[in-house]
C-alpha cells in the first residue's frame, strides 16, 4: 500500500511542479529579493538629470557662504546627475534690508514665487537675520503670542518649493543649513568648533554576543562573538516568514487539489483504489515535497543573502538547530496540511473554502502576531505561550533557536511533544472527516455534522 | 493472499445494513451475484444502489451485515480485482491521456511495464490512439467517457462494476461498448450494471437486482422474473364494455392503450378465470398473457405505495439466495 501512497504523492507532486506558475513562483520571491536589495541602486542610475535652481535671502550675512560651499561639494561628488545651484538675492539691491524682517520676508516670497511659476526657480530659502545667534530660552522667558512667533522667524529658516516630495533637497538643504548653524552658533557663543568637533565623534559602541552551546546549555569558552542588535534579529524573523511561506505554499497546494479532484469527480475513482487514509497520506506527502522545494529554494536564496550581508549569527545554522528546523518545519506543515486538506474536502469550490478558513488565518497569523514580543521578551509568559501551543510553535520555536541565546532544552522538548500531539489529532481528525466529506455535496457542513463524523468509529 | 476459488460468489452481501446520520440507505440487504453473470443493478434514485456498490467497493463499510467480493471479505485486496466506473466520474483535466490511464491503474497495484501496452491496446480499440498526449481537457465528453471506460478496465479486473457506462456516449460508442461487456460475457468475467435504461439491463443483463427505499424489492434471473409476472400482465381486445373488464375477478387494474386493453391481475390471480368471465360477455379478439417488460415492472415495484412489497416480488435464482 506504501507504493500507492507514494503514487499519489508523486502524481500530486508533478502535477503542481511542473506548471509554469510553480517554477514562475519558485524563481519571484528569490528575484523579489535580489531586487529589493539592488532596485534603489538600479533606480538611482535613472534619476533626474539637470539642476534645481534655489534662491538663498541671506538676511543674517552668515549663512551664504558656508551653504555656497556646501552645495559645491555636493556637486561634485561622483555620480551625482542633479546639481543644487544656489543664487544669492541681494537684499540691499532689492531695498529690503532695511525694512522690518517679516515685511521684508513677505514682499521676497511673493516675488519669488511667481519667478518659480516661470520655471525660473525651483523654490527658496529665506534665512532669518538672528539666525546664527544663540537663541534665547523662550519658554523660561515666558515670550509668547505674536512677539514670540516673530523673534521665532527671526532665528529661523524659511524653506518654499514648487514641491516637498520631489528627491531629497529639502532633507539636503535642512541638514546642510543645520550643520552649518550650529558651528555659527558654537562660534558666537565662544565654543571653539574644533573641540566640539572632537566632542561630537560618534561614541564608539561595539556589540558582542555571548555564544551558548544550544545542546547543552552551558557557555561556550570561546569568548564574545562582534554582532549586533539588528544582525540578531534578521535571521530569526526571516526564518519565521520563510517557514511561515513554505507551510502555506504547501498547505494551499494541498486545499487547492482536493477541492479541484472532489469538484472534477476525480475523487470517488480513487477511493475505489486507494483508501481515503491513503490517499489523503499520498496527499500529504505530495504536498509536503512540493513546500521542500519551495522551501530549499527560497531558503539557500535567503541564505544566500544573509550570508552576502553577514546577517547569519553564530550557531543559527548549526546541525540541532537545522534538523530542529525541520522537525517544525514537517509539523507545521502536517498541522496545517491536515486542516487545510480536511477543509478542502468539506468544500465544492474556493469559494467555500474561504468562508470556512477565516479561522485558519488567524492561526496563521498568530506567530507573525506575537513574533516581535518574543524576540523582545523571550521569557515572558506570552512567549512561552506561543512557543508551546502546536500551530504557533512550528514557527516561533525555530525563531527562538535563531536567536540569542537559545531557549532552555526543556521548552523546545515540550514544543516538539506538543506539535507531535497536535499533528496526531489533527491527522486523525482530518481523516475521519475526509473519509465522509469527499462524498458530502452542497453546502458545506455545520458543526453538528462535522462533530458526528469526528464521533464514528475508524 | 488466500486464493479464492472460481465456485464462491464474485458478491455476497449477507444483511447489509448502511446508514447516513439517520438515513438508512440499504437495509439488511443479502444478494449473491455468481460468478461470469451480467447482473443489472436497477432501482429509483437515492434507492440505495449506490451505497451498495460502494460497499462492495470498500469505499463505505456497511454498519452491520458482511460483504465478500471475489471470496474474500471486501477489502484493499479484493479492490485491486475489480474495476470500477462510478457514476460520478470525472479526469484530471490537465494531465495527459496516457498519464491519467497509467496512473489511476498504478493505483490498481499495476507495474508501469504491465500497463503501458495495454494502455496502447485499449487506446487504439476505443479510436483514441491520436488523443494518447492530448490533455483530458482537450478531449469531448464522449471521448472522456470513454477514456474512463479504459482507466476502469486497463488493469484486467476479474470484477467490473459499470454504472451508468452509457450516459453521454453516442448510440456508435454505446454499441462499442456492449460490445466489450458481451465480449466478457463469454469470457466469463462477472459485470455489475447499475442502470436506469431498462433496455440497456434487459440486452445486457442475465440477471437483475431491483432495491428500492434501501430494500430488495426484486432479484433474479431475467427469464426467472419475466416467467413469474407473465401471468400479472394480460392484453385483451375486442368490442365491448371497459366496465366488463374492470369488474372481472382478479383484476386489479385496467390500462387504456389504443386499440387494446392491458389488464394487470392481482397477485396469483389466474389468467383462465378472467377469460373464462369475459367469454360471452366480452366479443374478444385477443387474450394474450404478456411477458412484462422490465420498464413496467420498474414502475410498478417503485411507483407510489410499492416499497412495502418486498420480498412478495423476489424471485430465486440458482446463484441466488
Amino acid at each position: 500500500m506504501a507504493s500507492r501512497i507514494w503514487v499519489v504523492a508523486m502524481r500530486d507532486f508533478n502535477a503542481v511542479v511542473r506548471t509554469k506558475g510553480f517554477v514562475i513562483g519558485l524563481l519571484f520571491m528569490p528575484l523579489l529579493m535580489m531586487v529589493s536589495i539592488g532596485l534603489p541602486k538600479l533606480l538611482a542610475r535613472f534619476g533626474e538629470q539637470g539642476e534645481r535652481r534655489f534662491a538663498v535671502a541671506d538676511w543674517s550675512g552668515q549663512l551664504q557662504v558656508p551653504l555656497a560651499a556646501w552645495a559645491a561639494a555636493r556637486n561634485a561628488q561622483p555620480g551625482q546627475r542633479l546639481q543644487i545651484v544656489l543664487e544669492p538675492v541681494d537684499l540691499a539691491a532689492k531695498g529690503l534690508a532695511g525694512q522690518p524682517y517679516a515685511q521684508a520676508r513677505a514682499t521676497l516670497a511673493a516675488e519669488l514665487a511667481d519667478r518659480a511659476r516661470a520655471g525660473e526657480l525651483f523654490g527658496w530659502l529665506l534665512i532669518g537675520p538672528r539666525v546664527a545667534q544663540v537663541p534665547p530660552d523662550l519658554v523660561a522667558s515666558a515670550v509668547e503670542g505674536e512677539a514670540s512667533a516673530a523673534t521665532k522667524d527671526e532665528f529661523g529658516l524659511a524653506y518654499a518649493a514648487l514641491s516637498l516630495t520631489v528627491g531629497e533637497l529639502r532633507q539636503e538643504l535642512r541638514g546642510a543649513a543645520r550643520e552649518q548653524l550650529r558651528k555659527l552658533r558654537l562660534e558666537s557663543a565662544g565654543v571653539d568648533p574644533a573641540l566640539i568637533a572632537r566632542i561630537d565623534r560618534e561614541v564608539k559602541f561595539e556589540e558582542f554576543v555571548v555564544p551558548r552551546d544550544a545542546a547543552t546549555g552551558k557557555n561556550a569558552a570561546s569568548g564574545m562573538v562582534r554582532s549586533s542588535g539588528s544582525k540578531e534579529v534578521a535571521f530569526p524573523i526571516a526564518l519565521v516568514v520563510l517557514l511561515l511561506m513554505g507551510i502555506m505554499q504547501s498547505a494551499g497546494v494541498l486545499l487547492n487539489a482536493t477541492i479541484e479532484e472532489k469538484s472534477n469527480r476525480v475523487i470517488e475513482v480513487l477511493v475505489s483504489s486507494i483508501s481515503a487514509v491513503d490517499l489523503l497520506a499520498g496527499k500529504l506527502i505530495g504536498a509536503f515535497l512540493t513546500g521542500m522545494v519551495v522551501l530549499l529554494a527560497w531558503g539557500a536564496a535567503a541564505a544566500f543573502t544573509a550570508g552576502h550581508f553577514d546577517l547569519l549569527t553564530a550557531g543559527s545554522l548549526s546541525a540541532a538547530n537545522v534538523a530542529w528546523y525541520t522537525y517544525f518545519f514537517v509539523g507545521g506543515f502536517l498541522l496545517f496540511g491536515s486542516v487545510y486538506v480536511a477543509i478542502g474536502a468539506m468544500c465544492n469550490s474556493i469559494q467555500d473554502a474561504q468562508n470556512l478558513m477565516f479561522p485558519v488565518v488567524l492561526l496563521i497569523m498568530l506567530p507573525m502576531l506575537g513574533m516581535t514580543h518574543v524576540l523582545q521578551h523571550p521569557d515572558s509568559a506570552v512567549s512561552h505561550a506561543l512557543m508551546l501551543f502546536p500551530f504557533s510553535a512550528p514557527m516561533i520555536m525555530p525563531m527562538r533557536l535563531a536567536q540569542s541565546p537559545p531557549p532552555q532544552l526543556w521548552l523546545v522538548v515540550t514544543a516538539a511533544a506538543s506539535v507531535a500531539v497536535g499533528v496526531v489529532v489533527c491527522l486523525l481528525a482530518a481523516g475521519k472527516i475526509f473519509r465522509v466529506a469527499i462524498f458530502s455535496s452542497g453546502k458545506p457542513p455545520k458543526l453538528g455534522d462535522l462533530w458526528r463524523w469526528l464521533r464514528e468509529p475508524s | 493472499m488466500a486464493s479464492s476459488t472460481s465456485a464462491e460468489p464474485a458478491v455476497r452481501l449477507t444483511d447489509v445494513t448502511k446508514s447516513f446520520g439517520g438515513h438508512v440507505a440499504v437495509n439488511d440487504l443479502s444478494l449473491t451475484i455468481p460468478r461470469g453473470a451480467v447482473y443489472g443493478f436497477i432501482g429509483p434514485n437515492g434507492a440505495g444502489k449506490t451505497s451498495t456498490i460502494r460497499m462492495i467497493m470498500h469505499i463505505h463499510l456497511p454498519d452491520r451485515g458482511q460483504v465478500e467480493v471475489l471470496g474474500r471479505p471486501a477489502g484493499r485486496e479484493t479492490t485491486e480485482r475489480v474495476g470500477y466506473l462510478p457514476e460520478e466520474r470525472g479526469l484530471y483535466p490537465k494531465m495527459n491521456v496516457a498519464e491519467l490511464i497509467l496512473y489511476l491503474g498504478r493505483l490498481k497495484g499495476r507495474s508501469r511495464a504491465e500497463l503501458l501496452p495495454r494502455i496502447d491496446a485499449w487506446l487504439e480499440r476505443m479510436g483514441l490512439t491520436a488523443w494518447r498526449a492530448k490533455k483530458c481537457q482537450e478531449l469531448s465528453k464522449g471521448m472522456q467517457q470513454k477514456v474512463q471506460f479504459i482507466a476502469t478496465v486497463v488493469h484486467d479486473p476479474d470484477l467490473v462494476i459499470l454504472d451508468e457506462p452509457f450516459s453521454g456516449l453516442d448510440p456508435l460508442n454505446a454499441e462499442l461498448m456492449i460490445g466489450i461487456v458481451d465480449e466478457w460475457k463469454r469470457a466469463g468475467k462477472t459485470v455489475i450494471f447499475s442502470t436506469h435504461v431498462m433496455e440497456h439491463a434487459e440486452k445486457l443483463c442475465d440477471s437483475v437486482f431491483m432495491i428500492c427505499k434501501g430494500r430488495k424489492v426484486l432479484d433474479g434471473s431475467l427469464g426467472e422474473i419475466q416467467s413469474r409476472y407473465r401471468e400479472e400482465v394480460v392484453d385483451v381486445a375486442g368490442e365491448g364494455a371497459r366496465s366488463l373488464l374492470v369488474g372481472a375477478p382478479g383484476v386489479r387494474a385496467v390500462h387504456d392503450h389504443p386499440g387494446r386493453f392491458e389488464l394487470e391481475l392481482e397477485p396469483g390471480a389466474d389468467p383462465q378465470r378472467v377469460l373464462a368471465h369475459l367469454v360471452g360477455r366480452f366479443k374478444l379478439a385477443r387474450f394474450e398473457s404478456r411477458t412484462p417488460r422490465l420498464h413496467d415492472l420498474f414502475l410498478r415495484l417503485a411507483g407510489p405505495g410499492e416499497a412495502t412489497a418486498t420480498g412478495t416480488m423476489t424471485t430465486t435464482t440458482a446463484g441466488g439466495e
